[in-house]
């Protein structure tokens, strides 16, 4: 379980367990001969303002995670609570009333944008769906909306092909903030741009969520996009978290061995030292065949790996004050050596901070 | 102009130049098209100056009967046409956004239309409901013809549905008429236009069809594929009975398959199926 | 599943098992509320007692309530019994097993032909493309498309039968040839027989054929693994024979599987020119005698082999394309 990082305040978004399994194989008369676990027991709360990062490489199931959020995707299993409610007990019209709280910006600019619209009638939709004001005074609130993420107001009556990919996904998240919602999940939203227009859109995106009060959920694939927006971080792998922490120790002491290798490939500022590398050996395996055990195991570099990482699922647990990490390798932790001797433990469990060892600058 | 939209172009003009004939055509050669001239001497004449493209054995006008033909086979493929695009795409947006229970009642009436000639249902349906007049049998053709752009429409449909764009307006809110009328229909509206051209080609050709078997328009209104059934029997005593009307419909036909595939072409969604 | 191509098949047979079944039960619903009465039309003429018809209906089920009409028509079909054609004084089933092997031959030969040729137009145009020679043949082929079948039937028919004498206008054989005649003399007699009809259908198919294949060629030719042979440097000529006829086989044959109710249209229409004695000809014999079993009986077995070419198509094409893997 995640500890909120304001345990007296009542989170804005509670996930729990949430699994989103789709099903493959199978057809008209056959059952489904397997599922991919895109999504695989993942619970995380967020506070209200501030950003919790979700991070993993390709395929972890980042995305899925964000619409079952959203209930844009109904998971198989878990729930979702919004500011208290339960998202999946809502029937379909007060849903969609809900859907003005929350919003999505997509990580590719193109695809996002109906290209047979407008931008300020993209911009506008969801005044009009929610009937939040209409005529003039909804064009008058989609020129604001535009002038608000840089765009120009006049700019209102073009169609997207005309733009950019960076001032596109200023049209996709001033479509996110004309229905006034509280949370946005952000996909990945500079992935897509070239390194000089991510600065800008993180920048006003970090504006925004200043000025109105913005919770984020902010997904990326790496960490060095999150080490300036993030408040905590959620590292995820094959549809599951496997550490979730405060920004600034999952920067200066990831406990995890694949969160270690993600902070290992952020390029450091001082010139003068240089961390060593944790290449990863192998490709990440297919949530339709997922390793049993630690889902990392195969790919571990841990010292103290061994026969039951492949036979125990680690918990995800307290390891520090709000640091929460899934190996059972890395001390504490709940699993005794005597349960872990059972499963085929050959290692007692060590400290393993690989990053830290960082090497001073010979060349 | 790119090439697409030059055939576009000549393709527009020639279904356009049929139109105008279809409508201003009895104003230009103010001829009875019924009217009997004189039928012991003047049956199946050839050309002249006072019928151009001469007589049939019955002794009336063929470039009247040409120009009525125009009438009735535009209006009746229009009509089909219309009827076929209004049913395909209200299916095909049914079945893609309105659960996968309509979408599998939807799909199973899609396979079974497309299963059965629709040459077969219409002799079937004609010898069921007696001679039709010209304008329900055009109707019926549009219900037994929109099954293939019913399938068409339902997988972009889908598609786009799938995509970040509709994804976005379910996020915001919108509904599924909202979903199909705005972000999904004006980004089909390539290959809608195209399968609809395609349907109006296809029902031409099949009241030639039907006619040909004696189950067309019913006479004495005349459709080109009626006049060309009318003409085989004089293939090569009389040619200009069936090939002024073959020519018209062949070039109607050619027309609208190369406006079909210049739409095709032009627009960024990949091809439509000629198939029904 | 490119590693289960039969149990593929049998799926889509499955699927169309239901459509045939549904066909059929929409025919009978349709028969059942369609003005008139059928049986009484036929025997009307020829002057039956009323009892006698009466005698009839109640042996065809015709008296019956719809839903008991039905299930037995439908429980006869599973046996084989497809019901009693009035018209022909023969059981459907004998009806359609005499016409079957007619139509299968007309069409098998057909295909063959039209596809063969087809992509051989669609050959000689993508190698042309942009020039002269590929606006013509695409021009020629898209006037054959836009004529009605009729029509080619018909110029063929006065051209090489009427005119020129070469090839009968119509028949499956010379009924005056004897049953003692040699066998390669009755084999050239039915060769002769069919050269027309099965090249009517088979320019019908060609011109749809090339028109797709030649798009599917152009596209072919754009996609990045024959790009890549053209960069190793590849002839030309290699390329087209070993590379992209596989990558635009694919669609053709969907398309094959997807016109095939319009070719049932076309050989429907064809036979009747040619007075073929197939599945069209005894189609269109019910529908003039109007024989409500036999009736049934075409439009269920149309929708058979449609349903069965439909599943061989899918099979094919999944065996055909390189990148398709469900
Ligand atoms: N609709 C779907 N049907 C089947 N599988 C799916 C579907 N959506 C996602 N998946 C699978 O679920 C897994 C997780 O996908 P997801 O898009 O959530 O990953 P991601 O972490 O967002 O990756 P990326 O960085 O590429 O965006 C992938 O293996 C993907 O193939
Ligand atoms: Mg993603």
């Amino acid at each position: 379980m995640s500890g909120p990082a304001h345990p007296d305040v009542a989170p804005l978004v509670r996930a729990r367990d949430l699994q989103r399994h789709f099903p493959v194989g199978g057809g008209l008369f056959r059952a489904p001969t397997g599922a991919i676990r895109a999504v695989d027991g993942v619970s995380l709360d967020i506070a209200r303002g501030e950003t919790l990062a979700l991070v993993g490489e390709s395929g972890s199931g980042k995305t899925t995670t964000g619409r079952l959020i959203l209930h844009l995707d109904v998971p198989t299993g878990g729930t979702v609570h919004f500011d208290g409610t339960d998202l999946a007990s809502l029937a379909p019209a007060p849903l969609r009333a809900m859907r003005r709280r929350m919003q999505l910006v997509f990580q590719d600019p193109f695809g996002s944008l109906n290209p047979r619209m407008t931008i300020g009638d993209t911009v506008k939709e969801g005044l009009l769906i929610h009937r939040l004001a209409e005529g003039a005074e909804a064009d008058r609130r989609t020129r604001a909306l535009l002038e608000e993420v840089g765009l120009r107001a006049d700019w209102a009556n073009r169609y997207p092909h005309e733009f950019s990919g960076g001032q596109r996904q200023r049209v996709g998240i001033a479509r996110a903030l004309s229905v006034g919602p509280d949370f946005v999940v952000l996909d990945e939203p500079v992935s897509a741009l070239d390194v000089s227009v991510q600065a800008q859109v993180i920048n006003l995106l970090m504006d925004l969520q200043k000025q109105r009060g913005l919770t984020y959920l902010f997904i990326a694939h790496d960490l060095s996009v999150v080490e300036h927006v993030a408040d905590r971080v959620a590292v995820m792998y094959l549809g599951r978290i496997v550490e979730l922490a405060p920004r600034d120790a999952i920067f200066a002491e990831p406990l995890h061995p694949y969160a270690q290798a993600l902070r290992s490939a952020v390029p450091v500022a001082d010139p003068t030292v240089r961390a060593r590398r944790i290449v990863l050996a192998g490709e990440p395996p297919s949530p339709a065949d997922p390793p049993t055990g630690c889902p990392f195991h195969p790919r571990c570099h841990h010292p103290a790996r061994d026969e039951s990482c492949a036979r125990l699922v680690p918990p995800l647990e307290e390891k520090a004050p709000a640091h929460l990490v899934a190996c059972h390798k890395q001390p504490p932790t709940t699993i005794t050596w005597e349960a872990q001797q059972v499963a085929g433990a050959t290692r007692q469990p060590e400290r393993h901070l690989p990053v830290l060892a960082l090497d001073a600058r010979t060349d | 102009m790119r090439p697409p939209a030059r055939g576009a172009a000549i393709a527009l003009g020639v279904l356009a130049l049929l139109g105008v004939v279809a409508v201003l055509g009895p104003v230009a050669w103010p001829v009875d098209p019924d009217h009997v001239f004189d039928a012991p001497m003047l049956v199946s004449a050839s050309p002249s100056v006072a019928h151009p493209l001469g007589t049939d054995p019955a002794s009336r006008d063929v470039l009247a009967r040409l120009i009525a033909g125009a009438r009735v086979s535009l209006s009746f493929g229009l009509l089909a046409a219309v009827v076929a695009l209004g049913l395909g795409t209200l299916a095909g947006l049914a079945a893609a956004l309105a659960g996968p229970r309509t979408d599998r009642v939807i799909g199973a009436l899609i396979d079974v239309g497309l299963a059965v000639p629709r040459l077969l249902v219409l002799i079937v349906l004609t010898a069921a409901l007696g001679r039709l007049p010209w304008a329900w049998l055009a109707v019926t053709m549009g219900v037994t013809g929109w099954f293939g752009l019913a399938r068409q429409v339902r997988s972009r449909a889908r598609a786009l549905a799938a995509g970040d764009f509709a994804r976005a307006a379910r996020a915001l809110g919108a509904g599924t008429r909202r979903l199909a009328l705005r972000h999904v229909l004006p980004n089909i509206a390539g290959t809608l236009s195209a399968a609809a051209v395609l349907a109006f080609a296809h029902a031409i050709t099949l009241e030639a069809a039907l006619s040909f078997i004696g189950q067309g328009v019913p006479i004495p209104v005349a459709s080109w594929g009626g006049l060309i059934s009318d003409g085989r029997a004089q293939l090569w005593t009389s040619p200009w009975l069936a090939l002024a009307p073959t020519l018209a419909l062949v070039t109607c036909v050619v027309a609208a398959g190369a406006l079909a595939d210049a739409i095709e072409r032009a627009s960024p969604w990949g091809r439509v199926e000629s198939a029904p | 599943m490119r590693g289960a191509p039969l149990r593929r098949f049998l799926a889509a047979l499955a699927r169309g098992l239901g459509v045939v079944l549904l066909v059929a039960v929409a025919s009978l619903v349709l028969m059942h509320f369609a003005p008139g009465d059928p049986l009484g039309t036929t025997l009307e003429g020829a002057n039956v007692p009323p009892d006698v018809i009466a005698a009839w209906r109640a042996r065809m089920g015709a008296d019956q309530p719809l839903p008991l009409q039905v299930g037995r028509w439908l429980g006869a079909a599973a046996t084989g019994d497809l019901g009693y054609s009035v018209s022909m004084h023969m059981s459907v089933a004998r009806a359609i097993r005499t016409a079957l092997p007619y139509t299968a031959l007309l069409g098998l030969v057909a295909i063959v032909l039209g596809f063969a040729g087809g992509i051989a137009l669609a050959f000689a145009q993508a190698r042309a493309r942009g020039r002269a020679l590929d606006r013509w043949l695409g021009g020629g082929a898209l006037a054959v498309w836009a004529a009605p079948e009729f029509v080619v039937g018909l110029v063929l028919v006065e051209l090489f039968a009427v005119r020129l004498g070469w090839f009968p206008s119509g028949g499956a054989m010379d009924v005056t040839l004897g049953g003692d005649a040699p066998a390669g003399v009755v084999f050239a007699d039915r060769l002769r027989h069919l050269v027309l009809p099965a090249v009517t259908m088979a320019l019908v198919i060609a011109a749809q054929v090339g028109r797709h294949q030649r798009v599917a060629l152009v596209e072919a030719w754009r996609e990045p693994f024959i790009r890549a042979a053209r960069a190793r440097g590849l002839r030309e000529r290699a390329l087209w024979v070993h590379h992209a006829w596989r990558a635009a086989l694919g669609p053709t044959i969907a398309l094959a599987g997807l016109s095939l109710p319009l070719l049932a249209g076309g050989a429907f229409v064809i036979e009747r020119i040619f007075n073929w004695p197939g599945m069209g000809s005894l189609a269109f014999q019910a529908l003039a005698d109007r024989d409500p079993h036999l009736a049934l009986g075409c439009v269920v077995a149309g929708a058979t082999l449609v349903v069965l070419g439909g599943a061989l198509a899918d099979v094919a094409q999944a065996a055909f394309d390189p990148r398709r893997a469900t």
